[in-house]
């Protein structure tokens, strides 16, 4: 095994601010599909997610030293995608090009089923663009924390240090977002 | 119970966060009511779906994109006082040392700029002590500038002027004034 591997995510940033660049390299190895993930259901637009999981990893470059080590790496590097992903939705409600329909093409296209089994899978990618869809039209806030909490599979602590908002809060938050999508999805079932 | 107290607790109970006694509460209200307990089964199947969504990659060519943006930055000017290692405090602009001197300087600056002003302007303001031993020399009307003549009307009316009577005349004071000190 490689000995990089053996690196927490706080040794690797601890490394990469004394200077070895190699350390940032595997930072973002670690974390770009994982805050891809986040962003993408968050935005819901591949292309413009992917522009803000790099502009949240060049902002790990450039303001490294801004890190401190009193708080967990991904959580800091979260709250930075998440502050960008915010920013980016915000930009859009103001050229209002919101288009729900647009959601990743290249994620979500279907293959014509050939057995029962393809079918399945086809089912599965209906079932995932539907919850999609219904994450969307929850408001940001808690959009938010039940991404954070129910995809990326955060703990509450996490998310309640990533969204900047109390314990009790965020439990609440998460707790009727999933209300809310169990009513929109509720035909689905 | 109440419906909204039960959905207050739907994620509690699906985490198994729940005290027993408040679980056993949980679980009387959807013995009594079963559209409770297909919501409670509703929510716990939405949440196992939210976790098996699949997982969005980035681009293949993500990394590559990512180092020349990388690059990009670190040759902008704004963002080198962020990369360097050893970064040092600056106060507008300048680091200790320099703001340090820069102060001394105009300080000294300051201080030779007082020596050197003239100090007769300050004599200047102090008065006579005694009017009358100096004279009491006025300069004549004829010297002084004539103000505007429809201004003065006004003035030449008012009746309750009462030192319009004590003018003076080639420069001195009338004879009926009596300046503190003549016997």
């Amino acid at each position: 095994m490689d000995k990089k591997f053996i690196y927490t995510d706080e040794e690797l940033i601890s490394r990469f601010q004394n200077g070895d660049e190699q350390a940032y390299i595997e930072l973002a190895n670690r974390y770009r599909d994982r805050l891809m993930s986040f962003v993408y259901r968050f935005v819901n637009d591949s292309v413009a997610a992917e522009d803000i999981v790099q502009d949240t990893l060049v902002k790990l470059y450039t303001h490294k030293h801004y890190y401190k080590n009193i708080a967990k790496f991904s959580t800091w590097i979260y709250t930075i995608a998440g502050n960008l992903a915010k920013t980016e939705l915000r930009k859009n409600k103001r050229r209002k090009v919101t288009n729900l329909s647009e959601m990743g093409k290249d994620d979500w296209q279907y293959d014509i089923p050939s057995d029962e089994d393809t079918a399945k899978i086809v089912h599965g990618k209906f079932v995932g663009e539907q919850i999609q869809q219904a994450i969307q039209s929850l408001p940001d806030h808690f959009r938010e924390v039940i991404i954070l909490r129910d995809i990326q599979e955060l703990s509450y602590e996490e998310v309640s240090s990533i969204v900047e908002v109390p314990l009790g809060t965020v439990k609440s938050r998460i707790n009727r977002a999933r209300l809310q999508l169990q009513e929109m999805l509720k035909e689905l079932r | 119970m109440e419906r909204y107290k039960f959905e207050d607790l739907i994620s509690d109970y699906i985490e198994n966060k729940l005290p027993v006694a408040k679980r056993k509460e949980v679980e009387a209200f959807m013995e009594d009511n079963p559209e409770a307990k297909v919501q409670m089964e509703s929510i716990r199947s939405l949440m196992n779906s939210m976790k098996n969504l699949s997982e969005i990659k980035t681009s293949d060519n993500f990394m590559e994109n990512l180092m020349k943006k990388v690059e990009f930055e670190k040759n902008r000017p704004s963002n080198k006082k962020n990369t360097a290692p050893g970064r040092v405090k600056t106060y507008f602009g300048f680091t200790p040392v320099y703001a340090t001197t820069m102060s001394c300087l105009i300080i000294a600056l300051v201080i030779i700029v007082l020596q050197l002003m003239p100090t007769d302007n300050l004599n200047s303001i102090i008065l006579p002590s005694n009017i009358a031993e100096q004279g009491a020399e006025i300069p004549k009307p004829s010297n002084m500038v004539k103000p505007d003549k429809d201004l003065m009307l006004a003035e030449d009316d008012d009746t309750t002027n009462i030192d319009s009577q004590n003018r003076l005349i080639n420069g001195k004071f009338d004879k009926n004034i009596k300046l503190v000190g003549n016997k």
